[in-house]
């Protein structure tokens, strides 16, 4: 048995047992950590002491009964969750000394479950991204092909979770930021419905589609994470006040009755053959297991999704990121006499380009003159691409597509031509405008490489597509599957 | 399950698109490329919606970004692209059809009036670049 | 040419809630140390939320039904974008696209009618740090930041551009600081800033439409400002544009010690406010039932309490008009009326209104910060009233009791001012007047009545102003028709 390879429900039933103790869990993760970060720069802090001291404090905790699935579990967060005392950067250098004063209500839902924080994910610089690469630090690795991105924009944590540095991670998903990442590196990741997790403490990157949610290496563990993170937040008001179920509930391999959509749309040309080989066969996998399948759906707003995304997170992105003026924390240029310099310094030099191109973008969206043409049209198009995944969910349970139409693309590769990097989220983003929930699992490989498949549901419906992505998870070996680091 | 062909031409259009190919189907200059949906509905209106040098330099100002001159240059380059390829939209019929700000289903969501603590003094400032006092200092803000 | 004048308002008023408008820091920092009332939200920490604070959106709805608004029953906040060092977000929450009430208006009294100004929006928002400017020994100048002030709740009444005068926009701003005052939504107060005002000011030819350049007017930090600002505006804009110059839309500073408005630079402005709709917070949707349990709450206004106030108290319109217009003063009033006879209603009027208004004027002190009580304030007119001191005595004891606070009983007995209304005392006084006044007798017996005041004044006099003047003058008629 390797302990760092162990998932969320096996580490509990041997940390239960008192058969592993948190600390040894905690010291195998670090150890793997010291042994895979120089090859694959999954994390921008690793906390070390603090995980130490938490894993004691959980051992504990265990001793004295507490029998929560998280408690003692190491996991890693992405950089862009407030963890009060510790530094959170969103791999910018605009904030690479701020430590904020305050935990996220995820971290403080994690810290209350006994969790053991060991360290902050290296990310696309404030999410902006979807291969890592555009992290002010370092570009992370893909763990089945270094010379490949993991995807972003929370590469960092479906890396840590592939490597095995950490038994669970946490991302945030604004076009595909888990589920893009998670299909890039055969690891399970799910972005809840909008309003499912509270997004306090979530460094706003587009407000209306930024969610929180687990990266796992199986669906019994996004379950178990999911159970601890959902929920209403009084500080959060976009966050749904009704009770969450208990998702590990749901787990069972029999889909008989189920409806599964396939639309069309998601499966055009260009898309590579391996994916859709591989896409086939999971399908078909899952009419074995007793679902029905209709391979014929329309989603037909679908060919306009990327465009109204790309019009709505920047200009929602150009308000989240005024904030950052080089005067209450972060990345300060003084080297002049006026205040106005010092803001378009301070803004020039702590951001990166793609965080540039999306602020302008956005800018332009919003401003005079061109509000109605860009921003409202986007906002008109939410609508239709709404309003058709609403009928859609009348007819079907679920709806399933790829994660991505590629498998993980070379470092470099699409750095310079922004537009080629957006097409990498053109299956995932849609399900953002609409605030569905949705998850990525493993599927298959093409020539080695990971690709996931995307199950869809209706809002608040995680329980169903856990259920589905259980099945078709117990019926496949996937999963399972370890890169070589 | 059969692969969708290029001639699937999406409802609400309000005309039918000119069928411009941006993207080819073949891999390019070695790299794979995905062709998307995006690529084939790109360009297609004779208006241009690319950006000139003021406005890019008026973006810049008003989300105040300094630029330097091969940063204008690139992000005029790279901003005109994307916002060509994003005139698709402009076909969409949206007529009748009202905006979606946000996707959650609530509404009055409202806190009481109720005081708690803030944050002690010394961590307000704690992150602060400039600092006098108990104050955050800033560059002269009179011009 | 004549010219006519056209100003519009805006007031943006600090509302009177606990908490902050989308935190929970408390509003009270007026005495507070700089950036102690600071939480992660009202600094615009990176990853924070806004949550609406449902006081602040009732008080506003409150004001806008006060303001005959119609109350959108879909409204929302929008993100104003703007970069400035007090703006913590980069952004501010604010309404544009529906603000909580609209098309509504006032009342003023103008050239003795009554005129209506038209309320163009009342929407909510939030207020800005404090910027504080200084400059170093060696000659740097700077800015210091206090956040206690962000993010306090501020509402925004914009009116229509209805007025034509300093003195209308002075009558507007008073009668809408009143209301804010009686539904206790605000302070309102100019000084302290939670009252402040901007202004648009323009000219037109008479009997055109065309408005020449609209300018704005900002830093009036009074009434009095006001007022002086936009007279100083109006004739500015006349002298230029009766010399042919034309005139800029622009923003100009009001200079309180110069007494004259500046233009101010606005090249590194560049104004695009870009809203579009705050996706941190729900939308809110005032139904019916909300509205009608605001409106439920909403107190007597002004001019309901003028009214009342002619019809309970018997009180000459005037007088009912100046004791309404602050509602501490009316307040005060029907405190001093509280169990007293409808007949002391217009001497206690008149003493509020005027001995006692200029006390509090004079030394600045408001109306219930002083040491005089209503109930001691009523025992003073009643004692001038039974007759036990006149009224001259009455102001110098009322002056006395406003500075040390003692009861009027104790001031009259301690100076020995009570009144004489022995009329044996007052005859033999009266008897030595009229014998050292031959001359004025003679006057009055040959018919020059105001002979008689003279006389009276010469009791008065004697009497060191503690005989009852009705008294004496009613002896006075009698002896000299008698003599």
């Amino acid at each position: 048995m390797i302990i760092n390879q162990l998932t969320i429900h096996e580490a509990h039933e041997q940390l239960k047992a008192r058969q592993l103790s948190s600390v040894e869990l905690t010291k195998a993760c670090l150890e793997r950590i010291n042994q895979t970060e120089p090859k694959v720069h999954a994390l921008v802090t690793v906390t070390d002491e603090l995980a130490l001291k938490q894993a004691q404090k959980a051992d504990q905790l265990i001793a004295r009964g507490n029998t929560h699935p998280l408690t003692g579990i190491p996991v890693i967060i992405k950089d862009n969750m407030c963890t009060k005392g510790i530094p959170t950067t969103c791999s910018s250098k605009m904030l690479q000394n701020f430590i904020p004063p305050y935990d996220a209500t995820v971290v403080e839902k994690l810290n209350n479950c006994g969790a053991v924080i060991m360290g902050k994910a290296n990310m696309d610089e404030f999410a902006m991204g979807s291969s890592t690469e555009h992290s002010a630090f370092f570009p992370t690795h893909n763990p089945w092909d270094p010379s490949r991105v993991p995807g972003g924009s929370s590469g960092g944590s479906a890396v840590a979770v592939a490597a095995d540095e950490t038994i669970y991670a946490l991302g945030s998903d604004t076009g595909g930021s888990i589920r893009q990442p998670a299909g890039f590196c055969s690891v399970t990741g799910m972005k809840p419905t909008y309003g499912r997790v509270s997004r306090y403490g979530l460094v706003a990157f587009a407000s209306s589609l930024d969610q929180i949610g687990p990266l796992t290496k199986d669906v019994a563990d996004c379950a178990i994470v999911l159970n601890a993170i959902a929920g209403f937040d009084n500080r959060d008001s976009t966050s749904v006040p009704e009770p969450t179920p208990d998702y590990t509930q749901y787990l069972t391999a029999d889909l008989s009755g189920l409806v599964i959509g396939v639309p069309k749309e998601y499966f055009v040309q260009g898309m590579q053959k391996e994916v859709e080989t591989a896409m086939q066969a999971a399908i078909n996998r899952l009419e074995e297991l007793g679902a029905k399948v209709d391979w014929e759906v329309s989603l037909p707003s679908t060919p306009y999704a990327l465009a109204a995304y790309y019009i709505i997170a920047p200009s929602e992105a150009s308000a989240n990121l005024a904030r950052y003026d080089g005067v209450k924390y972060g990345f300060s240029f003084t080297d002049t006499d006026s205040m106005w310099e010092a803001l378009e310094k301070t803004r020039q030099f702590g951001f990166g380009d793609e965080v540039k191109r999306r602020i302008m973008l956005g800018t332009h969206a919003l401003s005079a003159g061109y509000y109605d043409a860009w921003y409202l049209k986007a906002q008109k198009v939410r609508t239709l691409i709404r309003r058709e995944f609403d009928q859609a969910f009348e007819k079907y349970d679920v709806l399933v597509t790829p994660t991505s139409p590629t498998v993980p693309f070379k470092i470099g590769e699409k750095l310079d031509d922004p537009l080629q990097m957006y097409l990498s989220d053109v299956c995932t983003l849609p399900i953002n405008i609409a605030g569905l929930p949705a998850i990525s699992i493993p599927a298959g490989f093409g020539n080695g490489l990971p690709i996931g498949m995307q199950i869809i549901g209706k809002p608040f419906s995680e329980e169903t597509i856990l259920k589905v992505a259980y099945a078709y998870e117990q019926a496949t070996e996937w999963h399972k599957r370890k890169p070589q680091v | 399950m059969t692969l969708v062909e290029v001639d699937y031409l999406p409802h609400p259009l309000k005309h039918p698109l000119k069928a411009v190919v941006l993207g080819t189907q073949a891999p390019v200059g070695g790299k794979e490329l995905a062709l998307l949906p995006i690529l084939r509905y790109g360009c297609y209106n004779d208006h241009t919606m690319k950006l000139s040098r003021e406005e890019v330099l008026h973006i810049a100002l008003l989300a105040r970004l300094g630029l330097t001159e091969a940063e204008l240059d690139r992000f005029m380059e790279q901003l005109s692209h994307i916002l060509e390829n994003f005139e698709v939209l402009q076909q969409v019929d949206t007529t009748d059809v009202p905006p979606t700000a946000q996707s959650i289903p609530l509404q009055n969501v409202t806190k009481d009036d109720e005081v708690a603590a803030s944050l002690p003094p010394g961590q307000i400032l704690a992150n602060a670049p400039r600092k006098e006092k108990e104050y955050f200092r800033v560059k002269a803000v009179l011009e | 040419m004549n010219y006519e004048t056209i100003i519009g308002l805006e007031v943006h008023a600090q509302l009177l809630t606990k908490s902050k408008m989308f935190c929970r820091c408390s509003t009270d920092y007026a005495s507070a140390p700089p950036n102690t009332h600071v939480c992660p939200v009202c600094l615009g920490m990176p990853g924070v939320l806004p949550t609406i604070n449902q006081q602040a959106v009732e008080f506003t709805v409150m004001t806008a039904l006060a303001l005959n608004c119609t109350i959108s029953d879909y409204t929302r906040f929008d993100r104003k974008n703007y970069p400035y060092p007090d703006l913590m977000k980069g952004y501010q929450i604010s309404q544009s696209y529906a603000p909580f009430g609209h098309h509504g208006w006032l009342t003023i009294e103008a050239n003795g009618e009554k005129k209506r100004v038209g309320i163009d929006n009342v929407h909510l928002e939030e207020d800005v740090a404090k910027l504080i400017h200084r400059t170093s020994p060696g000659g740097e100048s700077y800015s210091l930041v206090d956040v206690n002030r962000a993010g306090v709740p501020l509402m925004e009444i914009v009116g229509e551009p209805d007025l034509r005068s300093p003195e209308e926009a002075r009558q507007y701003l008073m009668k809408l600081r009143s209301i804010l005052q009686y539904l206790g939504v605000s302070t309102a107060n100019m000084e302290e800033g939670s009252f402040r005002c901007d202004a648009n000011i323009s000219i037109r030819p008479q009997d055109s439409t065309d408005l020449l350049a609209k300018v704005e007017v900002k830093n009036m930090n009074s009434f009095k400002a006001v007022y002086r600002a936009l007279e100083y505006e109006a004739e500015r804009q006349r002298k230029r544009a009766a010399e042919g110059k034309k005139l800029a839309q622009e923003t100009r500073g009001w200079v309180e010690e110069r007494g004259i408005t500046v233009a101010q630079r606005s090249k590194e402005y560049a104004h695009d406010y870009r809203y579009f709709p705050e996706p941190d917070l729900a939308p809110l949707v005032l139904n019916r039932e909300w509205v009608e349990a605001i409106r439920s709450k909403l107190p007597e206004l002004p001019e309901a309490r003028r009214d009342r106030f002619v019809a309970e108290y018997n009180l000459p319109l005037y007088d009912a008009n100046l004791l309404t217009s602050s509602i501490l003063m009316a307040d005060y009033f029907e405190a001093c009326m509280r169990g007293a006879p409808q007949k002391s209603a217009k001497p206690v009027a008149n003493w509020i209104i005027g001995e006692f208004s200029r006390l509090l004027n004079a030394t600045n002190t408001g109306i219930n910060d002083s040491k005089v009580g209503p109930v001691a304030l009523f025992d003073l007119v009643q004692l001038i009233h039974e007759g036990s001191i006149s009224s001259t005595s009455g102001k110098s004891v009322l002056e006395e009791m406003f500075h040390t606070g003692k009861s009027a009983d104790d001031i009259i007995k301690a100076q020995g001012l009570s009144q004489i209304s022995d009329t044996e005392a007052i005859e033999r006084e009266v008897m030595a007047v009229i014998r050292n006044n031959a001359q004025a007798v003679a006057d009055y017996k040959a018919g020059k009545k105001q002979s008689l005041k003279f006389l009276v004044g010469q009791v008065m006099r004697a009497t060191r102003g503690r005989a009852n003047p009705t008294v004496v003058n009613e002896l006075l008629e009698k002896k000299l028709e008698e003599g």
